[in-house]
């Protein structure tokens, strides 16, 4: 991938802000500025409660947001219907869960291919779509395997190949390694690692410096508000 | 601010073959639940094409022993003759204490003006005495047991008598009481009679009859049909009024197809409108009221048991697919997050109970064949399976499975994402 290409922003947060209204009202996210460019891999940490999951559905498109401007790929999300958020979620975003989120009685293949089933994908390409993408994560052999059948790791790389089986634009991964030992968080985050290298842009929420210490760039999330690793000194 | 759609973000889409895909691959996740959820649909539609079946190859068996000849017979009975036959106590009376006739002498004009009548007339059996029928005075009595009728030409005409050889009774021998008689064929064998060109006379209480016309089918009275008929002028000259013991005077009456029942109501009066009472009208019964007492209870009850069946059913479904909606709540969070739409999600579990329902139509229709032809076997009945019923049947399935999906579909496209990927 070119250096131009990876210098091209691919999210962009200005002023985003989402308070719940109450009663009492709860500024969850303060306004915030944020750019992320293509290819960077972005660990954002805080305690508990302070405004990561908040953050990333508003970055994924689940939520709207109560102030300021979120550019998704040049796309200002304040004006899209909900059928364009919709799109968006299907093409340019790959979703990872802290649980996962397979269908337990479907196979590897079967759940990867289900990332393929709203956005237009042709259905003869899919099947080979979804082996591409658990050999890319290190799963060529449990293509036909049932989740109940697999570790943690192996789960959430199952995962991981159906958030990126359709080439998005942003990774975004909810404590991914929140069920996992340290040998199956081990794993998974060999996994975003090797990704990174390939180019993909990702953002993890996590509570573990360990994991946060992977990243590229670590954002650190306090009581709403969003402050940049290096602001503070590290 | 241009609110048109980006031609860089196409809608989600998710197509028909992947709706139904998904949806049986969702129900078919615990056949066990789904079978239990058919039930009631099976019942309910296998119910409904049983009663119908039945009631349809019931009533077939009715009118296949409900001919059009017993639907358009009426006859009328003098009844003042047999009431005075009570009266007396016994049939051992005289010739001249038997009661007169009822019918007046021109009945058969009278009956004819009638809508609906084709032929009508007065006819009953001839009291014989010992001496009976036979082709000789004197000789070997040849016709015991044979029994003659006196016919009006319109009871004859009425009977459908089939006149075989010679000529048949006509008006103007009854009016002039012509000692004339006309032979059934299994008579003229009996009586030794063949060739009606000599003028062959039989013997009727020692009366010659001249033959004059042989005959063969009754379709109407069809005893008739081994007997012998004279002039009912003559008969009562010869041989008295009918004797109520044997046979009243009765009138048969030919009607159109469907005029049977009115011409029985107004027979009665049209004959004797000083006295109808004297007279007894016995119609065929209604072939829809005997159609309807056979099906007609049983089967509001078992549409209605049916129909119960079929809330029960939907009732079932609903309940299923909204807990199936409860249960898979995560599943629902993850699709909107892989681009589904809410329209996506309805729809999904619309067709996942639209096919539970027509699945159980279906197997519930094949049961309700299976069950009519079975009871139609055991009763050695012809099976009677309307297609007008049996194929919409599995569609009545279908529809409690879509109405029965509504509000879990509603329910499933309702589910705010956020929470349903936090469960
Ligand atoms: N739907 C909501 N309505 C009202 N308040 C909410 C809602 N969702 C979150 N909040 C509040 O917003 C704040 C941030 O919540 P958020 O879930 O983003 O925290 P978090 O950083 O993800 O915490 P954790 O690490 O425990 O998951 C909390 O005070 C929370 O109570
Ligand atoms: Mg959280």
């Amino acid at each position: 991938m070119m250096y131009g290409e990876q210098r091209r922003a691919v999210l962009q947060l200005v002023g985003l802000g989402r308070t719940f209204p109450g009663p009492p009202p709860i500024e969850a996210l303060h306004p915030s500025d944020l750019t992320v460019h293509g290819g960077e891999y972005l660990a954002i940490t805080g305690p508990s409660g302070s405004g990561k999951s908040t953050l990333l559905h508003l970055l994924g498109l689940l939520d709207r947001p109560t102030a300021g401007q979120y550019l998704l790929d040049g796309n200002d999300t304040a004006h899209l219907r909900e059928r364009e958020r919709s799109s968006l979620r299907a093409n340019n975003i790959g979703f990872v869960f802290q649980s996962f989120h397979l269908m337990p009685h479907r196979s590897a293949a079967e759940n990867v291919e289900l990332a393929m089933l709203y956005n237009r994908s042709p259905r003869g390409s899919r099947r080979a779509a979804a082996e591409d993408a658990l050999r890319q994560v290190g799963l060529a052999h449990r293509i036909d395997a049932r989740p109940n059948t697999m570790s943690g790791g192996e789960r959430q790389r199952v995962a991981v190949a159906r958030a990126l089986v359709n080439r998005p634009s942003l990774l975004l991964c909810d404590e991914p390694t929140g069920n996992l030992d340290s040998a199956n968080s081990h794993s998974v985050m060999e996994q975003l690692g090797k990704l990174h290298a390939e180019g993909y842009t990702i953002i993890v929420i996590t509570h573990d410096p360990g994991v946060a210490a992977l990243a590229q760039r670590v954002v650190e999330i306090r009581d709403g508000y969003l402050i940049e690793a290096g602001a503070l000194g590290f | 601010m241009s609110r048109r759609q980006s031609p860089r973000l196409p809608s989600t889409r998710l197509g028909i073959r992947d709706a139904f895909r998904e949806a049986l691959v969702g129900g078919l996740q615990r056949p066990g639940r789904a079978i239990l959820t058919m039930l009631g649909t099976i019942l309910g539609v296998g119910a409904f094409v049983a009663v119908l079946g039945l009631t349809s190859t019931a009533s077939g068996q009715v009118s296949k022993q409900f001919t059009v000849l017993q639907a358009t017979t009426v006859s009328v009975v003098d009844r003042a003759a047999a009431d005075s036959l009570n009266q007396a106590g016994s049939a051992d009376n005289g010739t001249l204490s038997r009661p007169p006739i009822s019918f007046p002498p021109d009945a058969d004009e009278r009956i004819q003006r009638l809508n609906g009548v084709e032929a009508a007339g007065v006819w009953w059996t001839v009291p014989l005495g010992d001496a009976g029928i036979r082709s000789s005075r004197t000789g070997y009595p040849d016709g015991e047991g044979l029994k003659v009728y006196a016919a009006t030409p319109g009871a004859i005409a009425a009977m459908e008598v089939t006149v075989t050889a010679g000529v048949g009774l006509d008006t103007f021998m009854e009016k002039s009481g012509q000692r004339a008689v006309i032979l059934s064929n299994a008579a003229a064998t009996r009586l030794g009679v063949r060739n009606l060109q000599m003028q062959p006379a039989v013997f009727l209480n020692d009366l010659p009859y001249t033959v004059i016309g042989l005959y063969s089918d009754v379709r109407r009275n069809s005893e008739v049909s081994l007997g012998a008929l004279i002039p009912t002028a003559s008969a009562v000259r010869d041989f008295g009024n009918p004797d109520p013991g044997q046979m009243p005077a009765t009138m048969v009456i030919s009607t159109r197809v469907g005029a049977a029942q009115l011409v029985a109501s107004q027979a009665p009066l049209a004959l004797r409108p000083d006295h109808p009472d004297t007279l007894v009208a016995v119609a065929p019964p209604d072939p829809h009221s005997l159609r309807d007492s056979v099906s007609g209870d049983l089967t509001g009850l078992f549409v209605a048991l049916a129909a119960v069946s079929l809330t029960i059913g939907a009732v079932g479904i609903a309940n299923t697919t909204l807990v199936s909606v409860l249960e898979r709540v995560g599943e629902i969070g993850l699709r909107r997050s892989l681009g589904a739409r809410p329209r996506h999600i309805a729809a999904q579990f619309l067709i996942e109970s639209l096919v539970t329902g027509t699945i159980g139509g279906l197997v519930g229709t094949s049961l309700g064949v299976i069950v009519v032809i079975a009871v139609a076997a055991s009763r050695h009945w012809t099976a009677i399976i309307d297609p007008a019923i049996t194929l919409p049947a599995p569609v009545l399935g279908s529809l409690v499975g879509l109405l029965a999906g509504l509000y879990p579909a509603l329910r499933a496209a309702n589910i705010n994402p956020i929470a349903a990927l936090r469960s």
